[in-house]
């Protein structure tokens, strides 16, 4: 069974194509990572898959029903989105921030409930911002920041959670501990995770499925060992690597060759 | 600012995960399941500045050059007075207070709206020439066309509206609108219609130029009942319009892929915030002409008293209504003999204001 799916669908921007026809199926309960080269259309992909972008031809289908046509708060307990890149507004509070991800819990007769503040709670402890909850976000690092926006995220309790670049701005460690975290989330609650990651290593570590992307198409999708392969990252990349198996997880690990 | 921590330690007797919130809330609803979350702060300076306004309007009304002591305005106002000081009380100063109170919050209501929308202190109704425009219409019905009262109002709100149909359709650009853009060319199109205003003025005749001169600098005098009955009435339905918008619009401020994605219709809250924004403005000028700084100023005063982001519409409306009152009793009072129109007195610290805006937005860049 897959919940989401692309069917066909041609995407892209007023006066630009940028995904002439692309067809994905996103595993249910898996966790799914897009891999590909800048501008590739990583980014375009994932917003096709919340309202951000509609297909100019094809469908995106959520449980058979096309999105675009769906009550929009429906979609937004189902799907969540942590966009490459979001900016806080001046002035505000970590907690205040985490709190709009209740959005599509909440309505006029009920703006606030236990349940809105235990995921909130929840949220903060599983991104380690809790200790931050009472600063204003324009004053904390980029990492610290970047996990306040997966906190947000988190928040609003989806059982399909997209992530564009996730790892930006963090520490080594808080990469790791980040991916464990959606790791937890999926092999515990059974989310079905997408992530757009730019270390294949990463990639090829934590997923169960990867999706390769170049200029706009789908080039292969399988799981790490058949889509991490010499040939994909130098056709892909354009990288002359080596891929062997991981010392640790044996997954497959892109060793770029030194030419020197 | 005392900020008592919502997690009290162990002893707490809220069984949930309780929140820092880094300041006070008051939760409201069942002690075991509240509905509501109020920032106690704000709260507070709600209350304190609704006191100080109802001092003020209290004062206004009982005081003044007539001759009627406290105590004969007070009997005045609950119907027990003479005649003459009924006439002077109830029927002259209490509509012109009200209305004072009620345009203050409309003004600064769709301050707030406008500078939320475009993200900028400087994005506000009166400065991208929506009043311009306002008075522009009103220019045309009294001069051009010899219309009455009512026909200038007409004039003051078609004039406003169309002035914020051009503007919105100049700065649109590859289908969406963007803060800055916005306001320069709002900038440009008041200070095209402010020229407009002076040559539509310097053809008329004398008394008619002064006429409408008055009217231009933004009046409070000669409000009736009836007509602050009917602009209560419209204004109400905005207002509450207002009140449903502000939680989607706060939304929308931490960008449109998050607020999509938290299932918001962006576009539908950015066009509803336009038109309830256009139409307070254009409200309140067609009603006692163009009154600047109010829209521009009470957001951000609010803002910095309670330490807020974004949209507080309660303090921002408060404040709206204290400054437009006090703005109006200053000019009535400044100089007994000739007392000036309101809009004189909110321009000149408009003015003030406005360089100081400038000033630190120049430094911060
Ligand atoms: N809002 C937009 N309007 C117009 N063109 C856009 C927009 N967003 C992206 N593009 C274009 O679409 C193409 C694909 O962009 P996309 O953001 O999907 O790339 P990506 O694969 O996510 O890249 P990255 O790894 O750098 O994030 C690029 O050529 C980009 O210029
Ligand atoms: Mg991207």
């Amino acid at each position: 069974m897959t919940r989401l799916l692309v069917e066909e669908a041609a995407l892209g921007y007023q006066d630009q194509v940028v995904c002439p026809e692309v067809s994905v199926a996103i595993p249910d309960g898996r966790f799914t990572v897009i891999v590909g080269p800048n501008a590739c259309g990583k980014s375009t992909l994932l917003k096709s898959l919340t309202r951000l972008l509609a297909p100019s031809r094809g469908n995106v289908l959520l449980d058979g029903q096309a999105l675009h046509s769906m009550p929009t708060k429906q979609v937004a307990r189902q799907i969540g989105l942590l966009p490459q890149g979001p900016v806080a507004p001046d002035g505000i509070r970590v907690v205040d921030l985490v709190t709009r991800g209740r959005y599509p819990h909440q309505s006029l007769f009920t703006p606030w409930s236990p349940e809105d503040e235990r995921a909130v709670a929840e949220a903060m402890d599983a991104t380690g911002v809790r200790q931050l909850s009472g600063r204003l976000v324009d004053e904390l690092s980029g990492g610290q920041r970047q996990r306040v926006w997966m906190a947000v995220a988190l928040a609003q309790q989806t059982p399909i959670l997209l992530l564009d670049e996730p790892t930006t701005y963090l520490d080594l460690s808080h990469q790791i501990e980040l991916l464990e975290l959606c790791l937890g989330l999926n092999r515990s609650t059974g989310h079905t995770l997408v992530a757009v990651l730019h270390d294949l290593n990463q990639a090829a570590r934590y997923a169960d499925h990867i999706i390769a992307m170049h200029g706009g198409t789908v080039v292969q999708t399988g799981t790490p060992a058949e889509v991490i392969t010499e040939a994909l990252v130098a056709d892909v990349f354009g990288l002359d690597a080596r891929v062997i198996p991981d010392p640790e997880s044996g997954s497959p690990l892109v060793v770029p060759r030194w030419r020197h | 600012m005392t900020a008592e921590r919502t997690s009290t330690g162990p002893a707490s007797p809220r069984p949930q995960p309780t929140v820092d919130f880094g300041r006070r809330m008051y939760r409201i609803g069942p002690r075991d399941r509240p509905m509501l979350l109020l920032d106690a702060r704000s709260v507070r300076v709600c209350a304190v500045l609704w006191a100080a306004t109802i001092l003020l309007a209290f004062y206004a009304i009982t005081s003044g050059s007539a001759q009627i002591t406290v105590s004969e305005a007070l009997t005045a106002l609950f119907g027990r007075g003479d005649d003459y000081t009924t006439m002077v009380v109830a029927e002259w100063r209490a509509p012109r207070v009200l209305m004072a109170i009620l345009l203050g919050t409309c003004l600064a209501a769709s301050g707030s709206i406008f500078q939320n929308l475009t993200g900028n202190p400087l994005g506000s109704p009166d400065i991208i020439g929506f009043q311009t425009g306002s008075f522009t219409g009103a220019l045309i019905v009294m001069l051009v066309l010899g219309g009455g009262s009512a026909a200038t109002m007409a004039g003051a709100l078609t004039g406003g509206l169309v002035t914020a149909l051009l503007v919105f359709v100049l700065s649109i650009r590859r289908g969406a609108v963007r803060g800055v853009r916005l306001i320069i060319v709002g900038i440009g199109v008041s200070a095209m219609l402010g020229s407009a205003n002076v040559w539509i003025q310097l053809t008329a005749t004398v008394e008619d130029a002064i006429m409408a001169g008055l009217w231009g600098a933004g009046n409070l005098s000669g409000v009736t009942w009836p007509t602050f009955l009917l602009v209560l009435t419209v204004s109400a339905a905005f207002l509450a319009a207002a009140t449903l918008l502000a939680r989607p619009m706060k939304l929308t401020r931490i960008g449109v892929p998050f607020a999509t994605a938290l299932g918001q219709k962006v576009r539908a809250v950015q066009v509803a915030a336009v038109v309830i924004g256009v139409g307070l403005t254009a409200l309140a000028t067609a009603t006692v002409g163009p009154i600047s700084f109010i829209a521009l100023a009470a957001p951000q005063i609010a803002r910095r008293l309670v330490h807020t982001d974004g949209l507080a519409l309660g303090p921002t409306a408060a404040v709206g209504s204290l400054l437009l009152l006090l703005a109006d009793v200053t000019a009535q009072r400044i100089h007994p003999d000739s007392p000036l129109p309101v809009g004189i007195v909110t321009v000149c610290i408009g003015g003030l204001y406005f360089l100081w805006l400038l000033m630190r937005e120049g430094r911060t860049r």
